[in-house]
């Protein structure tokens, strides 16, 4: 029988926390119940996936997919009347979610406040949707109905409904803590109102769960989920200190707790659940993304609200956390570079079941006591009563609405309104970038490019869909027609300077390293483009003395970015400055452990050095995080056949040929692919510090 | 409660045989809701029956008080629309989906409108989740009383329809004139 390593688990999903505001927190005291988590489990980050938008990557932690097979694409997508919009919905995703998967393995779960979870499934446990606080009335005496389907099973709607906090009953305890002085505001203050409504949300979603957790005590898993600090972070990170420059120093005063306030809060709702949870109960507690608090909080005062929306994901940190304790953890664990998409495979296997061979991630077994069930083809193809919503309710929303419109064009239905149609279709476009987007972070360039060239057409003064489109066209080593898109926008705009820079970049990429050069050198100077992009772009050209000079300038600020490290140490490994170059990977790995970029930088130089076993073990933890890299696997086999390891070497050149053929099918893309750094292992190979000695 | 106080309603998915059914219940004796305003057409040289005040149906509900002992044509996608404080007496036509999907392409290529332009098989697959769905909601009203109609057989043989659509809404018909009120040369645009 499959050991079961985790009796009950729990899954704590807080949208956007990020280490550097919970250690800040944690170092001076705070953070009581997450410090204990942390101190008797594991901890990591986790990364995060593109684009960094909630509703996709809530989706793809409850179901191991990405969201091209997950389908859950956007906020929003047109609702069943065809005139209105609606929040993306359980219907449309097309894959089991982990309750479902659940359910049909014949375990209890309940699931509350989670991302795309209305209308409510029917899985044995209980439901409380994301919808659990719409149609709040203006004031807490007027009826608040709980919107149909919002939870399951019926018989605990009820109570439910009278867990719901309204924003004009959030405790003035809790108000006081976020905003110490927000009496002289009074709760109708714009800001104000906000914060209560949001924490109203949060407090609601919290007594939801312990509503349905103690009606319902005999659960094998809960995943509760809570937006608040991303939700709250977009309107107030902007106070938190330093004061950005465009706060006004009131406002500074006055709202510059509310994001140590809002953590703090979380971190005391944990402790309650973690009591209702019991000793017993293994815990996951994470987070999709961060969220910037330092000096990369972008600007989004005095925005449009098209620019405002575009600009949001920018506050979005590459990494959130993962925590794992309980049974079935080995808290002397360390887990290695785990990514949003490992949390449903590791779910499984700390339940005792297999995930699909076709979830994206892997079981973090590293920090599992037993070893994972071997996995199953997919669950999707497991017949059962998995209690997902009938065929019938489970529709592309689009699909569906283009059908109505075939209704309203044969004159059976009342044609929509233009605004209506305006905002369905601005909710196409949007969706369809997203999924542009997924695709290109998952190496399929050419269906990226086929996504997003009908946007770019339509719209060619909408750069983000110009750019994306043009970087798509990159990979695929398309660099003319990526030249064309640029060109294009570049002409609408030219003072455009990220389409300037990432023109640069095609044209290095297409061999024009002069015309590269002769766009880059003006902007040397531009204080609008960063020096870790010069840097970046100055390599690409060539121009490694450049390249080394802009890294400086980005080490110089910012002493701590290990991009900015790593770049210098790849200009001066070019520049056969290998030593310096090695220490300084070394310094970041210090750091970062298991940054893959410093071991890649490492193991070049190494190799140069003649460390020939270091740098095979360097290649080694590259591959062992990034199994694309093919330079490595590469250099891999140089330094194995070098060393007479003939099979070895022979192994490593065979996964580089795979990968190849995996991510680059296209017999330019695969030149692109193959195209080597000046340091690179045929370079290597051919010199006399080939000669060094045996890994 | 009478067979005049039931609203007939007959529906399905547009080119389904719907008009084809109005004409049989006027024919047959029972009074059609409609205001003419879509003319007949080379789709459907004898009328549409239809009603326009039905296509707002998400927003205007009071034109039903007049509809009891009436027949109206409702799309199937606005049935769930009516409210289900009283009864009906529903004539739902089934025609084969793939002669649907294919009748309302010639249908709009001589509009010149181009529809959901969507694959026929993917608009065929919605098209039956929306008839599911449709047809779970009406089995939860038991204000609903439901016929099925296979349009197939309905043009074959019509002979034994009077009597069912009688029993339906609860009123002698008048068989004769909705058997000659089915002209086979309508049925047209199948790939057969």
């Amino acid at each position: 029988m499959t050991p079961r390593p985790a009796r009950k688990l729990l899954i704590l999903g807080w949208d956007a926390a990020d280490w550097i505001m919970i250690l800040r927190l944690a170092d001076k005291g705070g953070m009581p119940n997450l410090r204990r988590l942390m101190r008797a489990g594991v901890h990591a980050d986790l990364a995060t996936l593109e684009p960094r938008l909630s509703p996709l990557l809530w989706s793809t932690v409850a179901t191991g997919k990405t969201a091209d097979k997950h389908g859950i694409l956007n906020f929003i997508e047109p609702d069943a009347d065809n005139q209105n919009l609606r929040p993306a919905s359980s219907t449309t995703r097309r894959t089991k979610a982990l309750w479902n998967i659940l359910h049909q393995s014949g375990l209890r779960t309940h699931v509350v406040g989670w991302y795309a979870s209305h209308p409510a499934e029917p899985v044995r446990g209980g439901v409380v949707t994301n919808l659990l606080c719409e149609s709040q009335p203006a004031s807490p005496g007027q009826p608040w109905p709980l919107r149909p389907g919002t939870v399951h099973p019926p018989e605990l709607a009820d109570r439910v409904a009278a867990a719901r906090v309204h924003p004009s009953a959030v405790p003035e305890r809790v108000l006081t803590k976020l905003a110490p002085q927000w009496a002289r505001l009074g709760r109708d203050h714009d800001r104000m109102r906000t914060l209560a409504r949001l924490v109203a949300q949060c407090l609601s979603v919290h007594n939801a769960a312990k509503a349905v957790m103690q009606a319902d005590p005999a659960w094998d898993c809960a995943m509760v989920f809570h937006e608040a600090i991303d939700t709250i972070g977009h309107h107030f990170m902007q106070f938190f200190p330093p004061k950005m420059k465009h706060v006004q120093q009131k406002e500074f005063e006055l709202f510059s707790r509310v994001m140590p306030g809002v953590y703090e809060l979380h971190d005391e709702l944990l402790g309650e659940m973690l009591r209702l949870a019991g000793p017993d109960a293994t815990v996951m507690l994470l987070s999709d993304h961060g969220f910037h608090c330092g000096d990369q909080r972008p600007v989004t005062e005095g925005l449009s609200d098209i620019e405002r929306a575009a600009t949001e994901a920018a506050w979005h940190r590459e990494h959130g956390v993962l925590v794992l304790q309980g049974p079935g953890v080995r808290a002397d664990a360390g887990v290695r570079a785990p990514s949003l998409l490992d949390i449903a495979p590791t779910a499984l296997a700390l339940l005792g079941l297999p995930a699909g061979r076709d979830m994206d991630g892997r079981v973090l077994e590293e920090a599992i006591e037993h070893p994972a069930p071997d996995r199953i083809e997919s669950w999707d193809a497991e017949d059962g009563d998995d209690a997902r919503h009938p065929t019938d309710m489970r529709q592309d929303p689009f699909e569906a609405h283009d059908a109505i419109r075939q209704l309203i064009d044969l004159g059976y239905m009342a044609a929509l309104p233009e605004d209506a149609q305006a905002r369905i279709d601005l909710t196409r476009r949007e969706t369809a970038f997203n999924l542009g987007m997924v695709l290109a972070h998952r190496g399929r360039a050419a269906e990226a490019a086929a996504t997003l060239a009908p946007l770019a057409e339509a719209h060619p003064d909408e750069a983000r869909y110009a750019l994306s489109l043009a970087r798509a066209l990159l990979t695929c080593a398309r660099f003319d027609e990526a030249d064309a898109v640029l060109t294009r926008l570049l002409s609408l705009d030219p003072s455009h300077t990220e389409c300037a820079m990432l023109r640069v970049s095609v044209l290095a990429a297409a061999g024009r390293t002069d015309d590269a050069w002769s766009l880059l050198g003006p902007r040397l100077t531009d204080p609008s483009v960063s020096p870790l992009t010069l840097a970046d772009l100055c390599a690409s050209a060539g121009r490694w003395e450049e390249s080394e000079r802009q890294a400086r300038r980005a080490l110089g600020a910012a002493p701590k970015n290990p991009a900015a490290a790593i770049a210098l140490a790849r200009a001066e490994i070019v520049l056969g400055r290998f030593e310096p170059a090695a220490e300084r990977c070394l310094d970041v790995l210090e750091a970062h452990p298991v940054h893959p970029e410093a071991h890649h930088q490492l193991g070049l130089a190494l190799a140069w050095l003649g460390e020939l076993g270091h740098a095979a073990s360097s290649f080694a933890a590259v591959i062992a995080v990034q199994p694309g890299r093919i330079e490595a696997h590469r250099f891999l086999a140089a330094l194995r056949r070098l060393g007479g390891d003939e099979p070895g070497a022979r192994e490593a050149e065979h996964r580089a040929e795979s990968m190849l053929n995996t991510l680059a099918p296209d017999p330019a893309q695969r030149a692109l692919a193959e195209r080597q750094s000046p340091r690179g292992p045929a370079a290597w190979s051919a010199s006399p510090h080939a000669a060094g000695g045996a890994p | 409660m009478g067979a005049e106080d039931r609203i007939v309603v007959v529906t399905g998915l547009p080119r389904s045989g719907t008009s084809l059914a109005m004409q049989m219940l006027a024919a047959g004796g029972v009074p059609p809701m409609t205001d003419d305003e879509r003319r007949p057409d080379d789709d459907n040289p004898r009328g549409y029956y239809e009603f326009e005040r039905v296509k707002q149906l998400r927003t205007d509900k009071a034109w039903l008080g007049d509809a009891p002992g009436r027949a109206v044509k409702v799309i199937h996608m606005l049935v769930t629309e009516l409210p289900d404080d009283r009864p009906y007496s529903v004539i739902f036509m089934r025609r084969d989906i793939g002669e649907v999907v294919r009748s309302q392409a010639v249908m709009l290529e001589r509009s010149g409108r181009t529809g959901g332009a969507m694959p026929p098989d993917r608009l065929a697959s919605i098209y039956e989740q929306q008839l599911a769905g449709v047809d779970r909601w009406l089995a939860l009203r038991p204000c609903f009383r439901v016929l099925d109609v296979p349009y197939a057989e309905l043009i074959s043989d019509p002979r034994p329809w009077p009597a069912r659509i009688g029993d339906l809404v609860g009123r002698a018909l008048n068989a004769e004139a909705m058997v000659a009120a089915v002209d086979p040369g309508l049925y047209r645009n199948r790939s057969t």
